[in-house]
């Protein structure tokens, strides 16, 4: 009786050992949109995230997390210096040389790609695995799914305008093929006028512009700083000198807050259905 | 009593030397005996710098015929390394450059360059000969920069003594000293001379170097004029050929009997 | 008395080798961590300095301007092209990838000067100019490599180009180091001809020196060094400039002690920098070539002013 009481202790006591062993307990995330799915994955237990990116402030809980410098070129020191048994890095926004160092340096990264929305959606589940939590991954993954589903069955009805998606001023830059801001105009049933383009972030010129016509302009704030919301706004004014352009012409400039866009995580449906609303003021 | 020829220590032959296109030393030849101090005049440009640099193998001469040659103790000039050649001819311009901290000491031991020897104690001794003959050996931890113009040629000059080339080319270098010290340098050339040195003289100065050579060449427009003695040489029609424009009367140096322009 | 200002020198850089060890962006990191991390980096700075320094000093002389450095001849932005190329082309991911198509590129802008200066007799003048013309060369074509390049990997070349030292790992460094010291070993054996370019290249064909085949060999030698230094660490500006001219303030201009202490306070002023480019914002790291630049040009101006009154 007794040995059989041992060995049932014996065996929960390895069991646990083993769920731990799979549970990193120290989360370096490497870029802001990570840190918020890592976040979405631990719920309440973001004490195991123990360093994040610069500007990584969703949920509000990072912003008081050590920072490892910004996702460009983070501080190699740093990093290493919280001892972490896991990082989270993307390979659009992180330095590959960096991440190679890490892991020359014996550190585990997890590397994911965010350049499209089946790439959002192979991440979402990867992050889900490295956490050992895959029942909540397959979740997510479908209730995403579905949400760009029902948005995609709405917007078939209307007719197809065509968009341009600006990211960058002086230079202009616009989001062209292969990138994920192109994948989401798809599921809206616009036509981003850079969908062929070679590069990923083209730099158009003014004239090229304009020979594409585009219906509607849509400038990206990436930044939430009201002082740098006013700067996009110069942006749009910028733009109003081309009154050939069908979108200058019929007033269909706008700027929108772009963070929300740009994460591998439920808000991304939150971010879409605010594009939808400011597109929707074209669909009359 | 030798019959034999005497060879000459320098020898130019047939020089044609051109910049690019234009043509700056044509067809020179003159000799430089040992114990000899000879003085090229003409007027600007006349190619003066131009074959001195020659001469001391500053400037290279084309291999080809047409170009011409120069021999030193019996053997072509370009033939010689660099540092054979420097050990023979040592070249000295009317300025030195001062662009880095340098002693008088340190430049004067550069002369010391070709012969690749590293006893300091031989080199130290060298320079201080060197110098105390230039009268500079008290201005050895001066920075070139802080000395004035005559000065540095002082410096220059034990340079060039230190370097023990017997064939001594001064391209104006004695132009920027005081008369005191031109003077003294005069008396040193002369001594050296006695020391079977050899010595080129270019200077503007034309009572300067009617005082001090032998022999002279007449250059005018890349082509030499007139080449011999002085006495002979130095008349006013060939003067008036390469000075056109001057106004000036030839009499006699009371002192030395040597010629002398009057202005 | 040389020899105590030796002792100083070494001195001086065992403190800031222990400085740059102790400090970064993080305190309290463990002993393996330091080995790890901040070690190649020093080890890198001192392998940079050295070269910076030396190959300012040899084209000083050479070209008997105290304004000359390494980037002069324009060698160095071949290094950039050929790092930047590499950018482009997908290499940087290894650390000898970039640090080789930097050196190609450097390699490659050397033997054009070299072929230039054998065709014809050149003045150091002309040469110089040919230089600087290549310089202006490679820039565009790094400006060219910047625009068709992607976003991420411009800003990466961007940064690199204003000298980054986080590249560094101890078996790269260490290789980088023992070559960097056999080159500057080679050129301090030539210091009593190098001597002889003080005086203007005339002065020195008549001191006895072989002017074009020094100077073919003195342009290889350093197109060598910096190479190397741009390959392993970006455009670091002004030690090249500077230390040159601190090191003769210090000890003459007779290279044969100017060159050793030229060494050791161009490693002794990147180490520093390169600590106060990790320290000074962190988590952000700066480009150590922007520390150099703030330093070193009010330092300039300082020392030529203070020479200009001495002058007079």
């Amino acid at each position: 009786m007794i040995q059989k009481i041992i060995y049932f202790i014996l065996t929960l006591f390895l069991v646990s050992l083993h769920i731990f062993a799979q549970e990193p307990k120290r989360i370096v995330t490497l870029v802001p949109s990570l840190g918020e799915l890592v976040a979405d994955f631990l719920r309440d237990d973001l004490s195991k995230i123990v360093g994040v990116s610069e500007y990584t402030d969703y949920p509000p809980k990072l912003k008081l997390k050590e920072s490892i410098g910004p996702y460009y070129k983070f501080n190699i020191e740093k990093v290493v210096s919280l001892k972490p048994d896991l990082i989270f890095a993307t390979q659009d926004g992180n330095a590959k040389d960096q991440i190679l160092h890490l892991r020359e340096l014996g550190l585990q990264v997890v590397v994911v790609n965010t350049t499209s929305l089946s790439e959002v959606y192979q991440s979402i589940d990867t992050v889900g695995n490295a956490l050992g939590k895959k029942e909540m991954s397959s979740q997510m993954i479908a209730q995403l799914k579905r949400g760009i589903e029902n948005i995609r069955v709405r917007n078939k009805k209307h007719a197809v305008k065509k968009v341009l998606l600006q990211i960058g001023y002086q230079p202009l830059v616009v989001a062209g093929k292969r990138t994920f801001l192109n994948d989401i105009l798809d599921v809206l049933n616009v036509q981003n006028v850079y969908s062929e383009s070679r590069m990923s972030y083209p730099r158009p010129s003014f004239e090229d512009v304009i020979q594409k016509n585009p219906d509607v302009i849509i400038i990206f704030a990436m930044d939430k700083n009201l002082k740098s919301f006013y700067h996009f706004y110069r942006w749009k004014r910028e733009w109003l000198q081309f009154k050939q352009i069908n979108a200058v012409r019929q007033n269909q400039i706008h700027v929108i807050l772009g963070d929300t866009l740009l994460r591998p995580t439920l808000r991304l449906l939150e971010g879409l259905s605010m594009l939808e609303k400011t597109l929707g003021t074209v669909f009359q | 009593m030798e019959d034999q020829e005497i060879k000459p220590i320098l020898g130019a032959y047939s020089l044609n030397y051109f910049f690019g296109e234009k043509q700056v030393l044509k067809d020179i030849s003159f000799e430089l005996f040992k114990g000899e101090i000879i003085t090229i005049i003409g007027p600007n440009a006349s190619g003066k710098s131009t074959l001195l640099k020659i001469l001391s193998g500053i400037l290279p001469l084309k291999e080809i015929e047409s170009a011409g040659q120069v021999f030193c103790q019996n053997r072509l000039l370009f033939k010689m390394t660099p540092d054979e050649r420097a050990r023979s001819v040592v070249y000295l311009s009317s300025e030195l450059q001062a662009e880095f901290p340098l002693t008088a000491l340190e430049t004067v031991l550069m002369g010391r360059i070709c012969h690749h020897l590293h006893n300091y104690v031989e080199k130290q001794d060298i320079a201080r000969w060197a110098m105390e003959q230039c009268v500079c050996w008290g201005l050895r931890g001066r920075f070139l920069h802080t000395l004035s113009g005559g000065e540095r040629q002082l410096v220059n000059l034990s340079r060039a003594l230190a370097q023990g080339s017997r064939v001594i080319l001064l391209d104006e270098a004695l132009s920027k000293m005081d008369l005191h010290h031109q003077t003294m340098m005069g008396m040193l050339l002369k001594k050296l001379v006695q020391k079977n040195y050899s010595i080129v003289l270019v200077s503007h100065d034309l009572n300067q170097c009617l005082s001090l050579a032998d022999s002279c060449v007449l250059l005018l427009r890349g082509e030499k004029i007139a080449h011999g003695q002085i006495a002979d040489i130095f008349k006013e029609s060939n003067l008036k050929k390469l000075y056109p424009g001057a106004s000036f009367v030839l009499g006699q140096n009371p002192t030395n009997l040597h010629p002398h322009i009057f202005l | 008395m040389i020899i105590k200002k030796y002792l100083f020198s070494f001195i001086v850089l065992i403190m800031a080798v222990y400085f740059g060890v102790s400090f970064g962006a993080t305190s309290g990191l463990d002993f393996d961590s330091i080995v790890q991390l901040r070690l190649p980096r020093v080890l890198l700075a001192i392998s940079s300095g050295m070269s910076l320094a030396c190959a300012g000093a040899v084209l000083q002389a050479l070209f008997t301007n105290p304004l000359c450095d390494p980037y002069t001849l324009g060698v160095s932005s071949g290094a950039a092209l050929g790092a930047a190329l590499g950018i482009v082309l997908g290499f940087e991911a290894w650390f000898l990838g970039l640090a080789l198509s930097a050196f190609i590129g450097a390699l490659a802008f050397m033997l054009v000067l070299i072929l230039i200066s054998l065709k014809t007799r050149l003045t150091n003048l002309t040469l110089l100019l040919c230089g600087v013309m290549l310089g202006f060369l490679g820039s565009s074509g790094v400006a060219i490599c910047m625009t068709i390049g992607d976003a991420q990997g411009m800003q990466n070349a961007l940064f690199w180009l204003m000298g980054d030292l986080s590249r560094a790992r101890m078996h790269g460094v260490l290789l980088t180091l023992f070559v960097s010291l056999i080159l500057i070993f080679m050129l301090w054996r030539k210091s009593t001809q190098l001597d002889a370019f003080l005086m203007g290249e005339e002065n020195a064909s008549g001191l006895g020196v072989s002017v074009p085949k020094l100077r073919r060999q003195f342009i290889f030698l350093t197109s060598l060094l910096v190479g190397l230094s741009v390959a392993s660490s970006g455009m670091i500006g002004f030690l090249g400039l500077i230390v040159p001219h601190f090191s003769r303030k210090l000890v003459g201009s007779l290279h044969f002690n100017m060159i050793p202490f030229c060494i050791i306070w161009g490693a002794v002023a990147l180490v520093l920098a390169d600590l106060m480019a990790r320290v000074l914002l962190k988590p952000y790291e700066l480009p150590v070539g922007v520390i150099t630049a703030f330093v070193g040009a009010p330092l300039f101006i300082w020392m030529i002013l203070s020479d200009g009154r001495s002058r007079n």
